[in-house]
């Protein structure tokens, strides 16, 4: 089973859910997120632009590793993978 | 979080909208404009660009522009004075997925013409224009603008490529002129469809000197219009006041006599055709207020001659920056005038510009002051 964190802000879309367990068996973070969206709508545009690209100050990880430094939306889920959606180090 | 404050505001109330770096206030007051109550902050740590009081048919609706650096930029809506504000699940200002292009920020939210009381108007940064027939429910690109083919070659200014300036011409609800930094101005006489650039006369100081007025690519800070007199508008340049007799056709310098001919405000006073508030600054480099004096000057000939206002403001060690939607005005008579300062000062004044006092301090940068009469 995948599950995606979420905190902060955030939780005012899901409901105060800081955990999502996913009920499906994506095999990459852009197909997990899809169905997080479908459950969650709100998430979607706070977390991905209309472009679909993740926003610049937003992070995602799978377990500690950024998928910035993979493939992305495109980067493949290993089994009970732990997805975080985090903001980044960014403001003033 | 800190403790959010909250108005009462009864028909006849002038009400202000503060938009800062780090969240919304709202300010309200009766007609004597004296004494404000504050209320807020609304989206604590959120820019707030832009606002709009929309009371056309027999709405109470305020908008406002919330930009998170993390969670992008969308509109919310208030209908009690900002007890409770809508957070959309969905953001409604998006460009469609075929334009490879993503929003960055809201700057402006304008009323469409009186005709068309349902609709309103998004300025947007990357330099666009979005458009809504049904009063803000769904929106749309204006793609008359965005297919412009001068579009490639508008630059971001020192605050990115924004549209942030819309008006509409109440003569004629196919007109209407939009500016751009930087690209300049541009005007639609069909509704939206065309649009031809309007800077003939207007300087590009950024240039090579044999390059400094091009048919487009100007700086343009911020353009007023009367209501009365739509044809006459006014324009702050980045370096360089003008006047437009024609529509914006063309421009004649008329910084006559001020300090510094750079700023970012221009406010047109609501009951005198003549009368227009600028706010200088010394220039693009060192972009606070001339011998660190803050002063309004005023031109009540059309830019003839400009004089400063002075009375209540500080005339020393007032390093100040006023952006290019730092002031407004009421429509009450004599008009209420309101700048924001991004030192977070607030001033305001009830006799059209004749004399100032602080409306409120420590307030974080201010990036937007709107005023309304409530009816």
């Amino acid at each position: 089973m995948t599950t995606i964190n979420v905190s902060g802000f955030l939780t005012d879309f899901t409901g105060g859910k800081h955990v999502i367990e996913l009920d499906a068996s994506p095999s990459t973070v852009g197909q997990a997120l899809d169905r997080l969206w479908q459950m969650h709508p709100g998430l979607r545009d706070r977390v991905l632009t209309e472009r679909g690209e993740v926003r610049m100050h937003v992070n995602v990880f799978i377990e500690d590793e950024n998928i910035r430094r993979r493939e992305l939306l495109n980067t493949q889920l290993p089994e009970n993978s732990e997805i975080t959606i985090l903001p980044s180090v960014s403001g003033g | 979080m800190p403790e959010t404050n909250h108005i009462d505001a009864q028909s006849g109330d002038v009400l202000l909208m503060v938009g800062t770096m780090k969240g919304a206030f709202l300010l309200s007051s009766n007609a004597a404009r004296s004494d404000w109550t504050v209320g807020g902050p609304y989206f604590p740590g959120r820019a707030i660009y832009a606002f709009a009081h929309d009371q056309r048919n027999g709405r109470n609706r305020l908008w406002a522009a919330v930009n998170s650096s993390y969670w992008g930029s969308y509109l919310c809506t208030s209908d009690d004075f900002g007890r409770e504000w809508t957070e959309p699940e969905a953001y409604s200002i998006k460009f469609p997925e075929d334009s490879e292009t993503a929003l960055k920020q809201i700057w402006q939210i304008e009323e469409g013409h009186a005709d068309e009381p349902d609709t309103l108007f998004c300025g947007v940064e990357p330099a666009a224009l979005f458009r809504s027939g049904d009063a803000g429910a769904s929106w749309s690109l204006v793609k008359g603008l965005f297919d412009h083919p001068h579009r490639p070659q508008w630059q971001p200014g020192g605050g990115g490529l924004c549209l942030h300036t819309i008006l509409p011409d109440p003569s004629n609800k196919d007109r209407m002129h939009i500016a751009i930094s930087t690209g300049g101005v541009y005007r639609t006489d069909d509704g939206g469809a065309s649009w031809n650039p309007r800077n003939v006369g207007v300087r590009a100081q950024f240039l090579p000197p044999e390059h400094r007025y091009p048919e487009f690519g100007q700086c343009v800070h911020k353009i007023v219009s009367h209501p009365s007199i739509p044809q006459r508008m006014f324009l702050q340049n980045h370096w360089g006041l003008y006047r437009s007799d024609d529509g914006g056709d063309s421009w004649t310098d008329i910084a006559n006599g001020v300090p510094s001919d750079f700023g970012f405000a221009m406010v047109g006073d609501p009951n005198d055709a003549n009368s227009v508030f600028i706010i200088p600054l010394e220039s693009d480099e060192f972009r606070c207020t001339p011998e660190a004096k803050l002063r309004v000057y005023r031109t009540r000939n059309a830019g003839e001659s400009w004089e400063p206002l002075t009375n209540g403001l500080p005339q020393e060690n007032a390093f100040e920056t006023i952006l290019r939607d730092g002031m407004t005005s009421d429509d009450l008579n004599p008009a209420g005038l309101y700048f924001g300062t991004r030192n977070g000062k607030l001033f305001g004044s009830n006799n059209a510009g004749e004399s100032w006092q602080p409306i409120a301090v420590g307030l974080p940068p201010i990036v937007c002051v709107k005023a309304s009469v409530v009816k």
